[in-house]
């Protein structure tokens, strides 16, 4: 689904005493079925702008086309463009109340009419797209999943409407790194298989990175920088100033240029992306790895010092923590 | 009773086998986890969400009294009920930020939000005022002052909240995943703020999920599942993550530390000073010739 926005300007409460200003001026086209990032500190206007381009605000001056219908000042979307946009807010576990998960993975579905049999397998392959076993979730309360699994849940019943342009707010903000990595590595995947068109909320660069081919930066509720991922890379310090963080996978990178340049022709966006690069800058040394792995060690202790660790099956480390 | 000897030498809180059981839990949410905490030292508290790092710090801050085992105070046992002096003492000591700030914001100006702790203390008038004045303007409040904190951004609600705490003068402040709801600059600043409070003296017990911030501390305890897996520098316990030897849920290694063990794995001898970009990218050039 295309979506334009023609000199696009939004105010809070226009008229009123709380009337802010959280959007100027905004030109952009995104093509069908393109995975956008959308960067930017807390106040940015980087909500705003993915709620005008899913039709749940309306512009207070220029337009919208969302899908070939207009979203202007007064023009409203028609329903069968709104039916095909998904939103998955931040934090969407709260808004779970079905008795169990598979009612709630539904819920969407309702104003489609579909058979049974219709609504069962598209629920299954919800979950299954956000890596939860049907046999075992289905007939679950969502009430007492885990934190993670319930994020799971919310996001399934985003993803069954088979949204023809979705929006993701943080997704996998709150959760714990490992729980992250799953859900980001389920969300790249369902995005690759359906080519939906895509906009992605994140303060986290190597999540951008991973996921999209254009990064937006809003910063004051302007768009400052529309780039691709490889030139947020390079241009990482120029994006400091706007609120973006280098992660380490950036600063490795750099660090790297500094001895060979040329890695910023076309930077890995990736941890096994840079090991491949790194593998190939070994073959130039005429090095190649031994194979093979290293019992007897594992990563030398640096910053050094003691430690204890506790519990069956650990090895107990030296002794003697502060 | 110690003397004051005794009681300088004494941890700030010790506590011994502390054990929480939430009702109708599966298990309990603390099993048995002994921990001190030293005057002015710094301690990261990792874990899953789930593992227990929330709990640990409502006992820290005695704001829970545990099920079973025991809490000292500079080498002084706490009685375990709500209304005993030593809990209060307990709380005076350890503050605590908690996650998400608008939990602790209780008055109509940011200015008397940060007076509402020390007025509690029943302190004299001035003290209350010399305090407020000094915590607003560490952190960056002074422009605030006379402002609703409805209408501060999620960073100075935040700051706030912090101004709050370090009012009452606390010994240690917790900051219980007191950056997970910030962007990456406001978490950056308040990383800040938690390191020049360290270093003016003052203890401060760092609980994340965000296993980055607590690459370069000088202390992290890791829980498991309501156990204590592991206490001390960060290296060992990066280093056995990284080669698998233990392999707790819901935890992933610092970027550098998966970075070193793939290439170790593969037989490139890496072996970083520091686990920042340069020097990791130094032990990387290192082991081409080295091999």
């Amino acid at each position: 689904m295309e979506i334009v926005f023609e000199r696009v300007s939004h105010i809070y409460h226009p008229g009123t005493p709380f009337s802010r200003a959280a959007l100027f001026d905004v030109d952009l086209t995104i093509a069908s079925g393109s995975v956008v990032a959308v960067m930017g500190e807390t106040g940015s206007g980087k909500t705003t702008f993915a709620q005008l381009a899913a039709g749940l605000e309306r512009p207070t001056s220029g337009r919208v086309v969302i899908g070939g219908a207009l979203l202007g000042p007064r023009e409203k979307l028609p329903p069968d463009v709104r039916r095909r946009i998904g939103y998955a807010f931040q934090h969407p576990e709260h808004q779970l109340f079905e008795e169990t998960v598979a009612k709630d993975v539904a819920f969407v579905l309702k104003s489609l009419r579909l058979s049974p049999e219709e609504t069962r397998a598209r629920v299954e392959r919800a979950l299954l797209d956000v890596g939860l076993d049907p046999e075992r979730y289905a007939d679950r309360s969502p009430f007492f999943l885990s934190g993670g699994e319930k994020r799971r849940v919310a996001l399934a019943g985003v993803l069954v409407a088979e949204p023809a342009l979705i929006v993701f707010d943080e997704p996998t903000a709150g959760l714990d790194p490992e729980a992250q990595e799953q859900l980001l590595e389920r969300l790249v995947a369902w995005t690759r298989s359906r080519r939906p068109t895509v906009l992605y909320i994140t303060h986290q660069l190597d999540e951008a990175l991973r996921l999209a081919e254009r990064v937006l930066v809003f910063y004051r509720g302007r768009l400052v920088h529309d780039l691709k991922p490889e030139d947020v890379i390079r241009r990482i310090d120029a994006l400091k100033a706007y609120g973006l963080e280098p992660s380490p996978l950036v600063e490795t990178i750099h660090a790297l240029a500094r001895r060979r340049p040329d890695i910023l022709d076309a930077p890995p966006r990736t941890l096994p992306a840079l090991l491949q690069w790194i593998r190939s800058e070994a073959n130039r040394f005429g090095r190649t790895p031994a194979g093979g792995t290293r019992e007897d060690d594992g990563i030398p202790g640096a910053p050094g010092g003691p430690g204890r660790f506790f519990g069956k099956g650990e090895q107990s480390g030296e002794e003697g923590c502060g | 009773m110690a003397g004051p000897e005794a009681r300088a030498a004494a941890p700030l809180v010790a506590l011994e086998a502390i054990t929480v059981r939430y009702p109708g839990a599966a298990r309990p949410a603390l099993d048995g986890v002994t921990l001190t905490l030293r005057a002015g030292e710094w301690v990261s508290v990792l874990g899953a969400n789930g593992s227990g790092k929330t709990t640990l710090a409502r006992v820290l801050a005695g704001l829970l009294v545990p099920d079973g085992g025991e809490i000292r105070l500079f080498g002084e046992r706490i009685a375990a009920d709500q209304a005993s002096t030593g809990l209060r003492r307990l709380r005076r000591a350890v503050g605590m930020v908690f996650q998400n700030p608008e939990a602790q914001i209780v008055a109509a100006t940011v200015e008397d939000d940060v007076a509402f702790g020390p007025e509690n203390l029943g302190l004299a008038a001035r003290e209350i005022e010399a305090r407020t004045d000094a915590a607003i303007v560490r952190m960056g409040l002074d422009g605030h002052r006379h402002d609703e904190p409805a209408r501060l951004s999620g960073g100075e609600k935040q700051r706030l909240a912090i101004a709050g705490v370090l009012a009452m003068e606390p010994r240690a402040v917790v900051f219980d995943e007191a950056s997970s709801m910030l962007d990456p600059r406001a978490r950056r600043r308040l990383m800040g703020e938690m390191r020049r409070e360290h270093a003016a003296g003052r203890a401060i017990v760092h609980i994340t999920h965000d296993m980055e911030e607590a690459r370069d501390v000088p202390r992290i305890v890791v829980l498991d599942r309501g156990r204590l897996l592991y206490d001390g520098t960060p290296a060992p316990f990066f280093e056995a993550l990284a080669a698998g030897r233990i392999s707790p849920p819901g935890l992933l290694p610092p970027f550098w530390v998966r970075l070193v063990a793939a290439l170790r794995a593969e037989g490139f001898p890496v072996e970083p000073e520091r686990w920042e970009a340069e020097a990791v990218v130094e032990a990387v050039w290192r082991s081409f010739s080295n091999a």
